[in-house]
């Protein structure tokens, strides 16, 4: 396990290739120094808020951004949108909604819960590099979060 | 007035008015027979009282009459005449006469009250069994004067000698030679008159006869009594008649002023008139009570009517107000209401048949009522299919292109990692691995805009469809592209349709045009519209490869194509979008084309805006 107290990325998806290719996209543009891989709503939740077997973890240091997919097994994304932007020791991290397709009838209720951006992810490896590059460059570098 | 009321009274009138028609009529001719017996019972006691009072009289002139034919009366009554008065002789007559012959003829219950023996040649009183009333003269009295030659009864008259009323019979007294030596004068007792007259000859407790003289005195005494004999005048509508000389009958007041029924007869021998009366009260005490019953028994009556045709009125007016009770109630909404009788009359036909409109209004409004449930029902299950649809587009979109992505993915990372371990023809599966994914992807997004459109919501408005359809040309070419095609649009009716829907027919239709005709040097493309009966018909029109009508059914399938895609691009479901559209707005969508000439699509919308 890596370092749990320093991390970069949070990364709440349930399918293992499409986290894979996220990972190798960061990778790629030298952005994946701390990624964490959740594969559902209730880890997720147990990481953010540091409980289950994320115990130890201090609520203090938050991702610097999460990637959340909406549908997720157990908890739904949005059940951890609401979650984290409900709580104001979390509702400052910056929220990055990405899924698969256009047709999610969600997308409207996600940015109404606080997401700070909704992301399609591209069927085209090529796109989907670059899509994902981009937000990494733009949540980890460019982004300033407050201190 | 209420129907109840009329009833009743007009069954009131019917059966009282007859009633009453009738009890007048018996009453008045009862009333009349009465009178009828009333008179002929008065006249006829008149006749008898008048034929006593004759008898009365001719018994005391018989009387009279006797003594003046004594031998001893005649022999005194000479002397005296002839005699000194001074002398013995005619004391001794006279005493003769008064002891013998007049003072015995006097008796205390009727008969003469006094008798004289009158002088013929002087008229003096000779003998009286009064002796008051010797030496007074009679000369000038008729009695007196009618004796000497036979004998006369000469009425009630006030006598001024005797200082009273009085009636007197004479005869004369005659010798043996005829010769008149004397008048004989008895003055009667009018008290047996009045005892006469005033007998009861029948039932009748009022029934009074009477004698009332020339100069309107009573004679005698009516029954009532009084002491009127003599002393009071009477001057009723039945005297005043009756000494007018007549005999009759009369409906009059009488000397006390009650109402009576009176009979008088003029008695000319004795210048008097008789009359005899009976209370009207008495005379018609038996009609008015028959009257008096009568009016009870009518009463009695309208009573029982009233109550009957009230009863009967409601019996007729009771099922009606039940009717109106029900159709007020029914008029509610109380639709289980129910007015309807057993009753054989028309009122129970009608209330039944009231019963049986209700019974049907009801079916009628349950069904729709079901009707309008039956809608509800469908509606909500479309409206879950609706979203299991939706529900169902979004799990496409998002797990058809999850294993997509990781295809395309792992290809590239093959194409980039493992470059060097792939030889050509390695690296050419891989790349069509790749567009295969990213065709099904096309595939995916078209069949959900597919879908999307087909579910959205219509929003109608009026539509100019000529420059929509411009305004669509324009987006779909470039200046570039513009150079090669003759579009042109001759007439677009306006219409109503929703605008972003239909702009998308548009799309679909021209870029088809476009692209089918862009093997042609030149083409040309035509928009045209028109109105027809009820719709209104829009036309592309194109120059292109156009297709075989045996496919012309074909044409607008989800994922029907007439070419292939190395042809012409695409999915196979622009036109079934398009017929999608055109039928949720009422419409058809048909095609004409024949290969090589080009095709005509068409399509047609509703004139009175859209279903």
């Amino acid at each position: 396990m890596k370092d749990m107290f320093a991390v970069d990325v949070l990364l709440v998806e349930d399918n293992l290739q499409d986290a894979e290719l996220t990972i190798r996209s960061l990778k790629k543009h030298k952005l994946a120094n701390n990624v964490i891989v959740v594969e559902d709503g209730a880890e997720a939740l147990d990481f953010i808020f540091c409980k289950g077997k994320y115990a130890e973890r201090d609520i203090k240091h938050p991702p610097r951004v999460i990637f959340l997919d909406l549908k997720l097994p157990l908890v739904s994304g949005l059940e951890v949108l609401r979650a984290i932007k409900q709580d104001t020791r979390t509702k400052s991290i910056p929220v990055v909604v990405v899924t698969s397709s256009r047709e999610d009838p969600d997308v409207s209720a996600a940015y109404e819960l606080g997401a700070n951006s909704y992301v399609v992810k591209p069927v085209d490896f090529e796109s989907f590099t670059d899509s994902i590059g981009k937000l990494g460059l733009y949540w980890l570098i460019i982004n300033q979060p407050p201190k | 007035m209420k129907l109840r009321s009329r009833i009743t009274l007009l069954f009131a009138l019917l059966a009282i008015v007859p009633v009453i028609i009738v009890g007048f009529l018996a009453y008045y001719t009862g009333r009349q027979s009465i009178e009828n017996v009333e008179i002929n019972h008065l006249v006829s006691t008149n006749l008898m009282k008048s034929s006593e009072l004759t008898r009365w009289i001719e018994g005391n002139q018989l009387r009279i009459e006797e003594l003046a034919q004594r031998p001893l009366v005649v022999q005194n009554s000479a002397l005296m005449a002839t005699s000194d008065p001074a002398g013995p002789a005619y004391d001794n007559a006279r005493l003769d006469l008064e002891n013998d012959h007049l003072r015995p003829r006097i008796t205390p219950t009727g008969g003469f009250i006094e008798i004289s023996v009158i002088s013929p040649d002087s008229g003096i009183v000779l003998a009286s069994s009064d002796d008051t009333q010797e030496g007074k003269y009679h000369s000038n009295q008729r009695f007196y004067l009618e004796g000497k030659t036979h004998t006369y009864t000469q009425g009630v008259f006030y006598s001024l000698p005797l200082q009273q009323t009085t009636m007197v019979v004479s005869t004369p007294v005659k010798d043996r030679q005829g010769k008149l030596v004397a008048v004989l004068a008895g003055r009667l007792d009018l008290s047996d008159l009045s005892l006469i007259m005033s007998a009861q000859s029948g039932l009748r407790l009022t029934e009074k006869t009477y004698l009332v003289n020339k100069s309107n005195f009573f004679v005698t005494e009516p029954s009532s009594g009084g002491g009127y004999a003599l002393k009071k005048t009477v001057r009723t509508e039945g005297v005043q008649a009756g000494l007018s000389g007549s005999d009759g009958v009369g409906f009059y007041e009488d000397y006390l002023k009650v109402p009576v029924i009176g009979a008088y007869k003029w008695l000319p021998q004795y210048n008097m008139c008789l009359i005899t009366e009976v209370d009207q009260a008495e005379a018609y005490s038996r009609i008015d009570s028959m009257a008096a019953t009568m009016i009870t028994i009518v009463s009695l009556l309208a009573l029982i009517v009233v109550a009957a045709s009230f009863l009967l009125a409601r019996t007729i007016t009771q099922p009606l107000a039940r009717l109106v009770a029900g159709a007020a109630a029914i008029g509610r909404g109380n639709l289980d209401q129910r007015v309807g009788t057993a009753a054989k009359d028309e009122i129970g036909e009608l209330s039944r048949a009231f019963d049986r409109m209700a019974m049907e209004l009801k079916e009628t409004t349950v069904s729709l009522d079901e009707l309008e449930q039956r809608i509800r029902e469908r509606t909500a299950q479309l409206e879950a299919a609706n979203r299991e649809l939706e529900a169902f587009s979004y799990s496409v979109s998002h797990d058809l292109r999850a294993p997509l992505r990781a295809i395309d993915g792992y290809t590239r990372i093959l194409q980039e990692e493992y470059e060097q371990l792939l030889d050509t023809e390695g690296k050419r599966v891989c790349s069509v691995i790749s567009e295969s994914a990213r065709k099904m992807s096309g595939l995916i997004d078209d069949l959900l805009a597919f879908s999307r459109l087909g579910r959205s919501a219509i929003n109608p408005g009026k539509l100019d469809m000529e420059a929509l359809a411009n305004s669509v040309f324009q987006d779909l070419t470039t200046a570039q592209s513009r150079k090669r095609i003759d579009f042109q649009v001759d007439a677009a009716p306006p219409v109503m349709g929703d605008l972003s829907l239909l702009r998308q027919v548009w799309v679909n239709l021209i870029s088809n045009a476009i692209k089918f005709s862009s093997r042609r040097r030149r083409a040309v493309i035509r928009v045209h519209g028109e109105n027809t009966e009820g719709e209104v018909v829009y036309s592309v029109q194109d120059n292109g490869v156009g297709f075989d009508m045996q496919y012309a059914d074909k044409l607008f399938g989800v994922f029907q194509r007439l070419h292939s895609v190395r042809e012409f691009e695409g999915n196979g479901v622009g036109l079934a979008l398009v017929q999608r559209v055109i039928h949720r707005h009422g419409g058809r969508v048909w095609a004409e084309g024949q290969i090589g000439k080009g095709a005509t699509f068409y399509f047609s919308l509703p004139r009175q805006g859209v279903i």
